[in-house]
């Protein structure tokens, strides 16, 4: 395992309207790792996600983040992308009118290029659209659907996840992907993301429930509470916590 | 530019009597009540925000338009739509070329007025011009002041019309700018059903006005479905009165796509009659350049139990200019209605405008009713969650402007027409590809 972090975030502040919301936080993801991130409701763990992947809404006040060597914050969240940061939206948001495989393959294009692969024609895509749904256990009616319309929560869950699929991210963001998952499709969603486990692809997973944590096993455990992360440890800390609760750190 | 006076002079000049259509009663009210009108001008609420500049920048009324085209090229621009009727007018002239429709024709189903028997005679004078009120609709009036000629379709009771039935009007480039006019009667008998299919279309750019008019009444428990595509260049000028009267438990269901022109003006106007009515309003308009599109809705709730769902999209943008204009009148005894309409607006340029007025005008207290109206620009989350996907931002609100005028597209209740209506907006995005400069307004 290569010892130079895949990303490296320092002392990185975050604020919406004058709020901090993120207040300092560390946190190095080398790459292979998986880091699982549990905290309370509004203690700032989708923000987290958020501002990695380039959302505007939070203003980065101080603090950096390196990304495979290079300032994050000079990306724009497409790049981030192309790059291979990957968010699994804790909300994904629908978008009639877009048919889910219009989407797909317009992302999978970028990404592509970027990567300076070949673009995939419209069979072979479809092909692999249709075999990534199919390990999913999504029907292939759902890449005619508009993004996400009128999609179930397990089902949007699942679709995050077949876009992880598709686009082999170097770092994926999970944010509560498992909130809304029946136990199958738990299952299903975590054995997703165990196939794409390598040596070379990090995951920070966001979580409220320490049982996703006995399908993707994790290599650290943090605590992010008021903004900061406030304990860290192996995986015997999504255990204790699950026992104990948040109140015994602060 | 002629003033309004001088263009109602012209219109009078312009009519012509029919005598193969002597028994037709309607266009001698209709002048009458036209003679004592005056032609909107600002100042008339209704076309407040729509001058009828070309109008009096065009002498349309002088001449009448002629029916001549090339018929390949209207075969081509009118497209395969499958195992239809089609009915094809060229500058509101009648085509028997490009038409077929012997089956409905046989069974009395479709009729030219021209070609009606003494019990369709009867049934036009019966029905023609009581769809709404002359005085406020004056281009209607004009319609009717001089009938060359009109379709009756014609459902008989409890009979489904398996077919569906294509009306194709398309206006053409005339030697002088001249007027097109054309009119549909529709009766549904009890129990009966049907689809139509109205498709406004042009051969390239045209110097025409054309004026069409249509009415529509349900009778008990008649069902029919309609799409309307209004994709015609946007040298048009174009004037459209649709007339709807239903009766106790009928259903009437709209699906329209319209694109704005020199000037376009569509008065929908619905009137429940009996308990029980339904009726579905769904449109998408489009305008660029410095076309102009209005859009008015009234929808007369005067029967308790009825409801009706209006659902409407604009897409706006470079200098154009719309207007949507939703009423909804609950009269007082017009109990448990539930009328719900919602117009969401997409203004893509500083220099686009959008009039809009909603008009919710209550008296009964029983019922249910919402009203909404948004403009706005593309919503950022979807836009993030677009960028997310290694997707730039200007290919992300190509995307999802597209998705904004499809959703309603993709609801059209015929397949072919679907692909019809993408081909056209395929058209009309073609120059509307700077969209990074467009859509990058703060
Ligand atoms: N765009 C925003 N505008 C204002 N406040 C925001 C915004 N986004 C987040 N916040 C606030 O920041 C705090 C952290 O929110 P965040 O969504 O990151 O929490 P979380 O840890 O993901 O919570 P949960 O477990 O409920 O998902 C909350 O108090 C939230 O209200
Ligand atoms: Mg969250």
């Amino acid at each position: 395992m290569s010892a130079t972090p895949l990303l490296e975030v320092k002392d990185l502040v975050a604020e919406v309207d004058g709020k901090t919301i993120l207040d300092g936080i560390s946190l190095t993801v080398k790459p292979g790792e998986v880091h699982a991130i549990m905290g309370p409701n509004g203690s700032g763990k989708s923000t987290l996600a958020n501002v990695l992947a380039g959302r505007d809404d939070y203003q980065v006040v101080g603090g950096s983040v390196t990304f495979k060597g290079n300032d994050l914050f000079e990306l724009e969240p497409e790049e981030r992308a192309r790059e291979g940061i990957f968010l699994a939206f804790q909300y994904p948001v629908e978008i009639p009118g877009v048919s889910n495989m219009q989407f797909l393959k317009a992302s999978v294009d970028a990404v592509r290029k970027h990567r300076g692969q070949d673009e995939l024609d419209a069979p072979a895509f479809m092909k692999l659209a249709r075999e990534h749904c199919k390990e999913l256990k999504l029907k292939p009616e759902f890449l005619k659907r508009g993004v996400n319309e009128g999609f179930s929560g397990g089902e949007k869950k699942r679709n995050e996840i077949l876009q992880m699929a598709l686009l082999e991210p170097s770092l994926a963001l999970l944010d509560e992907t498992d909130s809304g998952l029946d136990i199958d499709a738990l299952q299903v969603a975590a054995e997703g993301v165990n196939a794409l486990r390598n040596e070379a692809r990090s995951f920070i997973v966001v979580t409220h429930y320490q049982r996703l944590l006995n399908y993707i096993v994790p290599d650290y455990v943090h605590v992010l509470a008021g903004g900061k992360i406030v304990k860290s440890g192996g995986r015997e800390l999504a255990l204790e916590l699950e026992e104990k609760g948040y109140s015994w750190i602060q | 530019m002629i003033t309004p006076n001088e263009l109602k002079q012209q219109a009078q000049n312009s009519w012509q009597h029919q005598s193969s259509l002597d028994w037709l009663s309607l266009p001698a009210k209709a002048r009458a009540t036209f003679a004592g009108l005056d032609i909107p001008t600002r100042k008339t609420e209704a076309w407040k925000y729509t001058p009828l500049t070309p109008l009096l920048n065009n002498a349309y009324l002088a001449n009448q338009a002629a029916g001549d085209v090339d018929a390949g090229a209207a075969e081509t621009r009118i497209g395969p739509l499958g195992d239809v009727s089609r009915l094809v007018f060229i500058n509101g002239h009648f085509t028997p070329g490009l038409s077929r429709f012997s089956d409905l024709e046989n069974q009395g189903i479709i009729t030219l007025f021209s070609n009606a028997n003494d019990t369709q005679r009867d049934l036009i004078n019966a029905e023609l011009g009581t769809g709404f009120e002359p005085k406020e609709h004056i281009f209607a009036t004009l319609n009717y002041s001089s009938v060359a000629d009109g379709l009756l379709i014609h459902a008989p009771a409890d009979f489904k019309v398996q077919q569906a039935i294509q009306l194709v009007y398309l206006s053409t480039a005339e030697a002088d700018t001249s007027l097109a006019q054309s009119r549909v009667l529709v009766c549904a008998e009890a129990g009966s059903s049907l689809e139509l299919i109205e498709q406004f279309d042009s051969l390239g750019a045209t110097n025409v006005f054309h004026n069409h008019m249509m009415e529509v009444s349900l009778h008990p428990n008649a069902r029919m479905v309609h799409t309307r595509l209004q994709v015609e260049h946007e040298s048009l000028t174009h004037i459209n009165g649709l007339h709807i009267k239903l009766a106790q438990g009928s259903h009437y269901e709209q699906h329209a796509l319209a694109f704005g022109s020199a000037l376009k003006r569509n008065d929908i106007n619905v009137s429940f009659n009996g308990n029980n009515a339904y009726c579905r309003l769904n449109g998408v308009f489009l305008s660029k350049h410095k076309q102009h599109i209005d859009n008015h809705l009234n929808l007369e709730h005067a029967a308790p139990h009825c409801n009706s769902d209006t659902e409407y999209k604009g897409f706006i943008t470079d200098s154009s200019r719309a207007v949507f204009n939703g009423r909804i009148h609950i009269h007082q005894h017009a109990q448990k209605t539930a009328a719900h309409l919602n117009s969401k607006n997409l203004l893509l340029s500083k220099q686009a405008e959008l009039d809009t007025k909603p008009e919710l005008e209550i008296y009964a207290d029983d019922v249910k009713c919402s009203h909404g109206a948004s403009i706005g620009k593309l919503d950022d989350k979807s836009l993030f969650y677009f960028q997310s996907r290694g997707i730039d931002r200007a290919t992300a609100e190509a995307m999802l402007c597209l998705g904004f005028v499809n959703e309603m597209v993709e609801q059209f209740p015929n397949g072919a027409v679907i692909e019809l209506a993408r081909q056209r907006l395929a058209e009309f995005f073609n120059d509307v590809d700077k969209l990074n400069n467009l859509w990058s307004l703060e």
